[in-house]
């Protein structure tokens, strides 16, 4: 519940008001649940949350979603539990109203979409991808003139060039509508600090030039890689082609989830693993600043689902389609040595020489860094690899404390990003236990 | 120079300026054989994309030596219940209530469970009150082993007593340790060579050194100590030099304080006659100066009388003027109101340097409520004055200071005192100030008191609203404070249905 929490902080003013003292009138029913809450202002704040989708209204003043009132009732319900009621109050009423209208105009006006697309004449949408592919062209060429000319004239001054310098070139990518490689571009002057700052300034040039190069011969390139390339450059695949592609049913667990932030837009990744294929895939959600998540798949979940995965090689992307069952747990996951994770991320680069993050079960030990060296990771077979972590990683060294752990996490060329600890075979009975 | 540093710097300069090599080194040579590009900075860029996905590709693991592993745990965590409480606490970030659940949890023989170890660690090497030694016991011997990983968290593992940072005199302090266990009295000498080099600090250590064998051989050294720049040097120093009362320092402060203070009898009545002494060079060697500091109350008179007064033997006073400490203090505040405070000041200060429990429970009792006075009385005696307090309806603030030095977790009387203390409103808009003390000493069986004193509480018709606000959200302080620590209590017994009633209340 906390994972729809927006921040931290929101976690901890949501968990201080799980507590009956500043509600009144709080009620559920299978639907919703409502409640008022006490805050700094002269009328209580009216707090409703729609437990189907999530979704929450709060006459608070808060800017975050959902406000710490939202997540308080939702605690506090989950915990003590709410009086149950058949009498919704009308603040929750009207709202639900309100959202259930906008619901019917929303779909009315998608199926119009849908509609004005499918009876369009097929000669005038090929046109249209055709003009596209001659606009993502002409701006590839100027783009590799640009990169060129970098090069030519030398990177020395590109660390103090600031972002005014890449941000011309990427609206120019926006308008010759190669969004991917406009989105590539803002984010360079954030990576062009610190040590060693040349040598990823020239591989970031050099990976744009060989999207431009693998551009000119589209047509020539393998059916997988093409499509990677297409969606490295932003072309754009639809949710619903997506989802018209066939479906691959499986018992995804969901093992991990990372939430990032670049140019205010949070970007969630949920790796899901297939249980009997084995196969990775990750659902991604995007949210502007003030709103939510996708929750519907949250690590500690295994889910019997359809899923459909975008086109391209060494795609992970997919999008969840039907659900057929649920359960709230995580069976026991297999673990790779890490040569095998290594030779299984040189694969994904030679399928996709963009990549750069692999899924990965890995277990091992974690080797403390001294005096500001790397924290690693060593698992049986003795071989290392650096941990790459936001902070330094205490809460799972003081798991492990010095035995193996069994560790999921994103696996690239600087490191082993640890993200969350999963069973292993040996904990397969406490697992079944727990789950009853 | 490896081929991929090659390119970087050709890069950096630019390939007008510098060309790529001809010949590449032997890990680029293939992958330049095929790349068609002939314009300079295109194929410099293509040889760059493909040596990336090859670097990328052919990281390798590195073989590593195994990691230390943890000593075996040789007993319980705390209840998952319990670890449950206890985040809550460290989220708080409250160091008392966080002490508590340490010192219940090391009362149960359980240690803290590993996924709370880093956060409170974080809490007690960052914020102050966290109780270190009751935190290492608390952490058992895998806790320790963790902490001692991170140079942040290492001081809480280190125990205390390390010799700090003193200056370069140093190695003064040591030799004298060392020379005074071996009963050489040659402190004189040691401090002849090492004083002046030392900061406040070492001048400090080297004086509580020398208190291990104080001898009237002493006195110089501290008379010396007396006069130092540093106002803690010079009270380490008062401190030591009043355990000497058969120095010649000691009979001077006796000379001049029971000359300055007199008791005469007449119609059989006792009165206190108070003669300012004046400053003279003696004094001035012996320490004793005119001027106060900006802080202080009164002028260079009363600073000298409270001077001697701290620096004068107790054990003169009732000899030299016939009467028993509780009585001088007593007749003085009758017959000497104007010097009252001062002489009171200066024996309260003689009484914690002198550790006199008799003069500190009388000062006590004529309502000296200072901790480090306080803290010299046995809490028995403490209690009892408290209660008196409470009926003979003493200033109301000094009742509470009293309540609240009083040693935790509370007796019930003292708990029900300090409730009909808050509930009278005597203490005025301070009650929720220390209800936020005393909900942390407040007995653990009062709970039921406590709500009777919530529930039935209804302001006099005399009470302004805003006091009886302030009263009711001193009531609520309690009752949060004390259901927190019953939960914390509650969280380490088998029984979880207990502590849901007592769910720990998410305080602001």
């Amino acid at each position: 519940m906390l994972a729809l929490a927006p921040d931290s902080s929101s976690v901890a003013a949501g968990e201080k008001l799980a507590a009956p003292g500043p509600w009144s009138g709080q009620g559920c029913d299978g639907h919703v649940v409502w409640g008022y809450c006490r805050g700094s202002g002269k009328r209580p704040y009216q707090t409703v949350v729609e437990l189907e989708a999530p979704a929450y209204k709060c006459s608070c003043p808060s800017r975050k979603f959902p406000c710490k009132h939202a997540l308080g009732l939702l605690l506090l319900w989950s915990g003590e539990g709410l009086p149950s009621s058949t009498e919704r109050p009308e603040f929750v009423q009207e709202w639900l109203t309100s959202r259930a209208e906008r619901a019917t105009n929303g779909a009315a006006s998608r199926s119009r979409l849908g509609t004005a697309e499918k009876t369009s004449d097929p000669e005038a949408a090929g046109k249209r991808a055709a003009q596209r592919v001659e606009r993502v062209r002409a701006g590839l060429e100027e783009l590799d003139v640009w990169l060129r000319d970098q090069v030519r004239g030398g990177l020395s001054g590109l660390e103090r060039a600031g972002y005014q310098h890449f941000d011309q070139v990427a609206a120019r990518m926006v308008d010759a509508q190669a969004p991917g490689v406009a989105a590539l571009l803002r984010g360079l002057p954030a990576r062009l600090s610190g040590e060693g700052w040349p040598s990823r300034a020239l591989e970031q040039l050099a990976l744009l030039r060989l999207l431009v190069t693998a551009h000119r011969r589209l047509d020539a390139l393998p059916q997988g890689l093409a499509d990677t390339v297409r969606s490295r450059i932003g072309y754009p695949a639809s949710q619903d082609s997506v989802l018209a592609l066939p479906a691959v049913r499986d018992t995804w667990a969901a093992l991990g989830s990372v939430d990032s932030v670049e140019f205010k837009l949070t970007t969630r990744r949920v790796w899901l693993r297939g249980t009997r294929s084995g196969r990775w895939a990750v659902l991604l959600s995007f949210a502007p600043p003030g709103q939510s998540l996708d929750a519907r798949v949250m690590p500690g979940v295994t889910v019997d689902a359809d899923l459909h995965f975008y086109p391209g090689a060494g795609q992970f992307r997919a999008l969840l389609g039907a659900e057929h069952a649920r359960h709230e747990h995580v069976a026991p996951q297999p673990a790779s040595t890490l040569a095998d994770v290594a030779g299984e991320f040189a694969a994904l680069v030679a399928a996709d020489p963009w990549a750069d993050r692999l899924p990965a079960v890995v277990e091992g030990t974690l080797v403390p860094g001294q005096g500001g060296e790397d924290w690693r990771i060593r698992d049986d077979t003795g071989q290392a690899a650096r941990l790459r972590t936001a902070a330094e990683p205490w809460p799972l060294f003081a798991h492990s404390l010095g035995e193996p752990v069994r560790v999921f996490g994103e696996w690239s060329s600087r490191g082993f990003s640890p993200l969350s600890v999963v069973p292993g075979l040996a904990d397969a009975f406490s697992s079944e236990v727990t789950s009853r | 120079m490896s081929g991929w540093s090659e390119l970087v710097t050709t890069a950096l300069l630019g390939t007008d300026r510098r060309e790529i090599p001809t010949v590449l080194p032997e890990d680029l040579a293939p992958l330049a054989s095929r790349v068609a590009s002939t314009d300079p900075a295109g194929r410099l860029l293509d040889i760059a994309a493909g040596y990336s996905a090859y670097t990328r590709a052919g990281a390798v693991a590195e073989s590593c030596p195994p990691p230390a592993v943890a000593p075996p745990a040789t007993q319980e965590p705390a209840p998952p219940q319990a670890q449950q409480v206890l985040h809550s606490l460290v989220a708080m970030r409250g160091p008392l209530l966080v002490n508590e659940w340490l010192q219940v949890c090391v009362d149960h023989g359980r240690y803290v469970p590993p996924p709370a170890w880093t956060s409170l660690a974080d809490l007690a090497a960052t914020a102050s009150g966290v109780d270190a030694p009751l935190l290492r016991l608390a952490m058992g011997a895998r806790g320790l082993w963790f902490l001692g990983h991170n140079d942040r968290w290492r001081r809480l593992v280190d125990a205390p007593g390390e010799p700090s940072d003193v200056g370069d005199g140093h190695s003064a302090v040591t030799s004298l340790v060392t020379a005074r266990t071996e009963g050489e009295a040659r402190a004189g000498e040691e401090l002849d060579t090492g004083w002046s080099t030392l900061r406040a600090a070492g001048k400090v250590a080297l004086l509580d050194a020398l208190s291990a064998g104080l001898t009237e051989g002493d006195e110089p050294m501290l008379l010396r100590a007396l006069r130092d720049r540093s106002s803690e040097v010079r009270e380490t120093a008062a401190r030591l030099i009043s355990r000497l009362p058969e120095s010649g320092y000691a009979r001077r402060m006796t000379e001049r304080a029971t000359s300055a203070v007199t008791v005469t009898r007449s119609l059989g009545r006792h009165r206190v006659v108070v003669t300012p002494p004046v400053p003279d060079d003696a004094m001035t060697r012996d320490g004793v100066t005119d001027k106060p500091p900006r802080s202080f109350p009164g002028g260079p008179a009363a600073f000298v009388l409270r001077q001697i007064l701290a620096a004068t033997p107790l054990s003169v006073w009732t000899p030299a003027t016939g009467l028993a400490a509780s009585d001088l203090v007593e007749v003085t505040d009758r017959t000497a109101s104007d010097w009252a405070g001062d002489l009171r000041a200066g024996w309260a200060l003689a009484a914690v340097r002198q550790a006199d429990a008799g003069w500190a429970q009388a000062l006590l009792e004529a309502g000296e409520v200072d901790e480090p006075l306080v803290a010299l009385v046995p809490s028995p005696a403490r209690v009892d004055v408290a209660l008196r307090w409470m009926q003979h309806r003493v200033d109301a603030t000094r009742v509470g200071d009293l309540v609240l030095s009083c040693p935790r977790p509370w007796p019930v009387e003292i708990t029900e005192a300090a409730l009909e203390l808050v509930s009278s409103g005597r203490l005025g808009h301070s009650a929720a100030r220390f209800a936020d003390k005393a909900g942390h000493a407040m007995h653990l069986g009062s709970y039921s008191t406590l709500e009777r004193h919530v529930l039935g509480w209804a302001p006099p018709k005399q009470m302004t609203a805003h006091l009886a606000t302030e009263i009711r959200r001193a009531h609520a302080r309690m009752e949060e404070l004390l259901a927190t620590r019953i939960a914390i209590h509650q969280s380490f017994t088998a029984d979880p249905t207990a502590v849901r009633r007592f769910a720990v209340p998410h305080l602001p």
